[in-house]
């Protein structure tokens, strides 16, 4: 049963994953009052690169080709042990906590930018160059706050913290939580790419995770997009089910249960998209330099949950 | 059971963060008047549940004042004088100014609570949370070259006080507390007259060398 739920889930987060990239580029059209895409938009394009031929910079070495294959793994092994649509440990859910996690996003990443340098192309290599400045300071912000997590209830492990969070109301409205949510919700902006950080477009002056794969196409290219759709689906769920909304989501193998969370968890990511798409259509986008203040502001709310953890005396 | 002097406190200090984050002075006036009125809120939310009606009357005095008043006068002030809109050359970069006061933070909470503790009243050790509010309006003082910034950032010291007050020693008379609010009305007015005297002071020479710096950052 854990098995065939394992599976479903990775299924589940495979093939929807491009469907929320391609409603928030629907939504961020029509807040425009433009007809925009269709929100299968993402599907018929990675059909498309599925389609056409790999074209490899001849300088690069084996390892531009593998990256792709290797990254996208890494996140569909995520789906196996994260949270999505139940919040007992399915199969592979006891072989990492949160930090293991966090570590294998980070591989993931570095992966990227090796092979991103890899290709020598300027423009790779000036995404990475800016994607490692960015990530070095927000990656350590994402451990503090599992850390901080980890306060609440008393274990880094994803499924216990869901667990504390949907049954006592007190650690849910703790300053603690809040003050985790708020810094999880910036750095998660920062993540998955988004407005006031970067916007989705190829110009120089704020190109960040779009530099990195500038030499990819074909299969490839596909996969390394791809990638990027689950990974922002994953963070995007862990957010929505661990941190800001952790109630509904089943806590015994039932199939009935299952099946209506699905649907809720659509919706829940559904709305997290909107809020995405209205946050990318209202809000300028930084120098680049000023990106570091807001991931300062990020370790400032961090640090403050645990502030407020101390100015409490541990009471909730 | 949340406190309502947990969440006032640290709204506060996320609103200071706030101010050393922003670069545009009107946008720093804006969040300095969402403090005052967080300020003002806590006061009427302890008048009204503790009956006292003299909490009432210091939460309209701190709203309409703090909250309104002294914000539009800054406002109007920088309208006439459009070149201070924006921080040019704070002393030390917006990034290292958040993490800095965020230190101030935490010195604040650890000397008050080494120091002093917890005082005897309702707010308990939440006192310290004003007290680290004070340190950051003080950084902010020291940590800008703008005139309005800067007097913003004696206004915070200022709702510090205040605050501390109200929550250090509840039972302090309106007369005092009314005159902690009403004294910034009249430094707001004087400054703002200082200001405006000294630019029109200057020579015609000085006037023109400041229009061109205002064209430059026009861009």
């Amino acid at each position: 049963m854990l098995l065939l739920l394992s599976l479903a889930q990775l299924v589940y987060v495979a093939l929807f994953a491009p469907l929320f990239a391609g409603i928030l580029s629907t939504a961020e059209e029509k807040l425009e009052s433009k007809a925009g895409p269709s929100i299968f938009q993402r599907y018929f394009d990675l059909a498309k690169l599925f389609r056409k031929e790999s074209v490899v910079p001849s300088i690069a070495s084996p390892f531009f080709r593998l990256a792709p294959y290797v990254t996208f793994t890494l996140y569909l092994f995520l789906t196996l042990v994260l949270p999505i649509i139940t919040a007992f440990p399915l199969t592979f859910g006891p072989v990492v906590d949160f930090i293991g996690g966090g570590l294998i996003f980070g591989a993931a990443a570095t992966v990227k930018k090796i092979a991103a340098i890899d290709s020598r192309s300027n423009y790779a290599h000036l995404g990475s160059s800016r994607a490692a400045s960015l990530s070095a300071l927000s990656e350590p912000i994402m451990v503090l706050i599992f850390i901080l997590l980890g306060v609440l209830s008393g274990t880094n492990n994803p499924y216990v913290i869901n667990n504390t969070l949907q049954t006592s109301s007190a650690w849910y409205s703790s300053l603690l939580h809040w003050f985790v949510v708020g810094a999880f919700f910036m750095v998660l902006l920062v993540e998955t790419g988004q407005l006031p950080i970067e916007s989705h477009t190829q110009a120089e002056f704020g190109m960040i995770d779009q530099g990195m794969p500038i030499e990819y196409s074909g299969p490839e290219l596909a996969f390394f997009q791809w990638g990027g759709y689950v990974k922002q689906f994953l963070l995007m769920s862990v957010f929505l089910n661990v941190f800001a909304v952790p109630f509904w989501v089943p806590m015994k193998a039932s199939l009935g249960p299952l099946a209506v969370y699905l649907l809720i968890h659509f919706v829940k990511m559904l709305v997290l998209t909107l809020i995405f798409a209205l946050i990318n259509e209202t809000v300028s986008k930084y120098r680049l330099y000023k990106n570091f203040d807001f991931i300062a502001m990020s370790f400032a709310f961090a640090l403050l949950a645990g502030l407020a953890f101390y100015v409490t005396g541990g009471r909730l | 059971m949340l406190s309502v002097y947990g969440i006032t406190g640290f709204v506060i200090i996320v609103l200071g963060l706030f101010l050393q984050w922003q670069v545009y002075v009107s946008r720093i006036v804006l969040t300095f008047a969402a403090s005052s009125m967080v300020v003002a809120l806590s006061f009427l939310y302890e008048g009204i549940t503790t009956g006292a009606g003299v909490l009432i009357a210091l939460s309209a005095l701190t709203a309409a004042i703090r909250g309104i008043l002294i914000p539009v006068l800054i406002v109007r002030n920088l309208h006439e004088t459009p070149w201070r809109a924006r921080e040019n050359r704070p002393v030390i970069k917006t990034g290292s100014s958040i993490l800095i006061a965020l230190a101030l933070v935490v010195f604040g909470l650890w000397l008050f609570s080494w120091s002093i503790g917890s005082l005897p009243g309702t707010a308990g050790r939440y006192v310290a949370l004003p007290f680290a509010m004070l340190l950051q309006g003080a950084f902010l003082i020291i940590s800008r070259r703008n005139a309005f910034i800067q007097m913003i950032g004696y206004l915070e010291v200022e709702n510090a006080v205040l605050l501390l007050g109200a929550w250090g020693v509840p039972g302090l008379p309106l007369v005092i507390e009314a005159a902690v609010v009403l004294d910034l009305l009249g430094i707001v007015v004087v400054a703002g007259i200082i200001m405006r005297m000294r630019e029109s002071s200057t020579s015609a020479d000085d006037r023109a060398a400041r229009a061109a710096a205002a064209e430059d950052l026009r861009g």
